[in-house]
């Protein structure tokens, strides 16, 4: 799903601290911020 | 199909092309539909249905969740999983069967409850329904079939709700914030992310209740909670103590979590919620509380997928919902039911223009070009 990556991608380049990311929709929106979550995981243990 | 299937359940979306449905016609299995097998297993209980444009997961979620620790042993079906149910059905062997009455395909007319309720009654489902009048007729429909000895809770403040009631059998108790209503909750205080406030039953005093979730909706949806869990026989401190451990059903203002961020650990948390929203009123309630508490200073980005989002007409009413995001990022829409025609007209980029003129705000989707230089 290269649209939703892209997003991931954009926000992991962007967001600050303090920032509130929220995904909003019916349909499969919520792998945005599932993958995000586990992204930012991921950096904060590298 | 397995041999000696005697009944075949299937949702509205499964066609009767579809090769199990083929297969259940040639075994002569009874074909029904999920809301007809709804019906069915409802009219073996003690029947409680939940409905409404907005906030019936939570809502009935809740009620769950509350007779569940008052040891009734109910059974239910919400429309949304909920961790602290252990997903989203449950058979038990208490009388009491919960349920989420759903308005598409007028599923909900083949409930017949003792306890019902209209937590709000708005235009949705444009693709099924021809207007809001025949959507308030559909309401009416379902109020009518509640048990004439039965009750209906309905929004204080919505006059489609009164419209819908005119003419049912049952009793009909209203609920509402602030307002003069048979259920009213009053006096709502947030501390430590909590809602605080007094709730009142015709005027005489029940208590208080204490609420972990965000957004003023969801204290009418646990004013209705409490409202029906009373007239379950449910006692008033487990009604509270109840209610103060619920922690919402998924995708409805779900936090994921807060997270230090990867560059500056030190600094504020990233928090990141995930929501259901699709609808120009649930986005807006949902959003404002972000707005007002959680968000200090950062930016928020908001993705939608919809699918209602395709009609033209509704796009400056949805991107006006939007205004309480900083950033609204808007991905590919999610088509559910609608047709070709519907499709084509709702390509991101276009709808994001319409965003950017609506509110003034700062939209991108994928591919836009607005999207690189954010």
């Amino acid at each position: 799903m290269p649209t939703f990556k892209e997003i991931q991608d954009h926000l992991m380049d962007h967001m600050l601290p303090g920032d509130l990311i929220v995904s909003m929709g019916a349909g499969p929106v919520w792998e945005v911020t599932d993958e995000l979550v586990r992204r930012i995981r991921g950096a904060g243990a590298a | 199909m397995p041999p000696g299937t005697e009944i075949v359940v299937h949702s509205a979306a499964i066609g009767p092309q579809h090769p199990e449905m083929v297969a259940a016609r040639l075994q002569r299995c009874e074909i029904l539909k999920y809301a007809q097998m709804l019906g069915r297993v409802m009219s073996l209980k003690h029947g409680i249905a939940i409905a409404g444009t907005h906030g019936k997961s939570t809502t009935t979620a809740m009620t769950a969740h509350v007779l569940l620790a008052a040891g009734k042993d109910p059974s239910y079906v919400v429309g949304a999983t909920c961790a602290q149910l252990g997903g989203s059905a449950r058979s038990g062997a208490g009388e009491l069967f919960v349920v989420e009455a759903c308005e598409y395909d007028r599923s909900f007319h083949n409930l017949r409850p003792h306890i019902g309720a209209a937590l709000n009654i708005e235009e949705d489902h444009l693709d099924y329904y021809k207007d809001l009048n025949e959507i308030i007729e559909s309401f009416a429909h379902f109020l009518g079939r509640i048990d004439p000895n039965g009750v209906a809770i309905i929004s204080a403040i919505d006059p489609n709700c009164a419209t819908a009631v005119k003419n049912i059998e049952a009793r009909v108790e209203t609920y509402g914030i602030d307002v003069a209503a048979d259920w009213q909750a009053t006096g709502i205080r947030r501390y430590q992310g909590k809602a605080h406030f007094q709730v009142a039953y015709k005027g005489k005093k029940m208590g208080r209740l204490v609420l972990a979730l965000p957004g003023r909706h969801n204290v009418g949806n646990a004013t209705v909670a409490a409202a029906i869990a009373t007239h379950c026989g449910v006692a008033w401190d487990q009604i509270q103590s109840a209610i103060e451990t619920f922690r919402g059903a998924d995708r409805r203002s779900q936090l994921l979590g807060q997270f230090p961020h990867p560059e500056f650990p030190g600094d504020l948390p990233v928090t990141i919620l995930d929501d259901y929203g699709h609808h120009p009123t649930e986005i807006r309630a949902t959003l404002l509380p972000c707005a007002s508490t959680i968000a200090r200073g950062g930016w928020c980005a908001f993705f939608s997928r919809t699918s209602i989002a395709a009609r033209a007409s509704c796009w400056t009413i949805f991107a006006r919902s939007f205004l309480h995001a900083d950033i609204t990022i808007v991905p590919d829409i999610y088509f559910v039911r609608d047709s070709e025609a519907d499709r084509r007209p709702s390509a991101p980029r276009r709808w994001c223009s319409v965003c950017r003129r609506t509110g003034g705000m700062r939209c991108t989707c994928p591919r836009s070009r607005r999207f690189r230089i954010i």
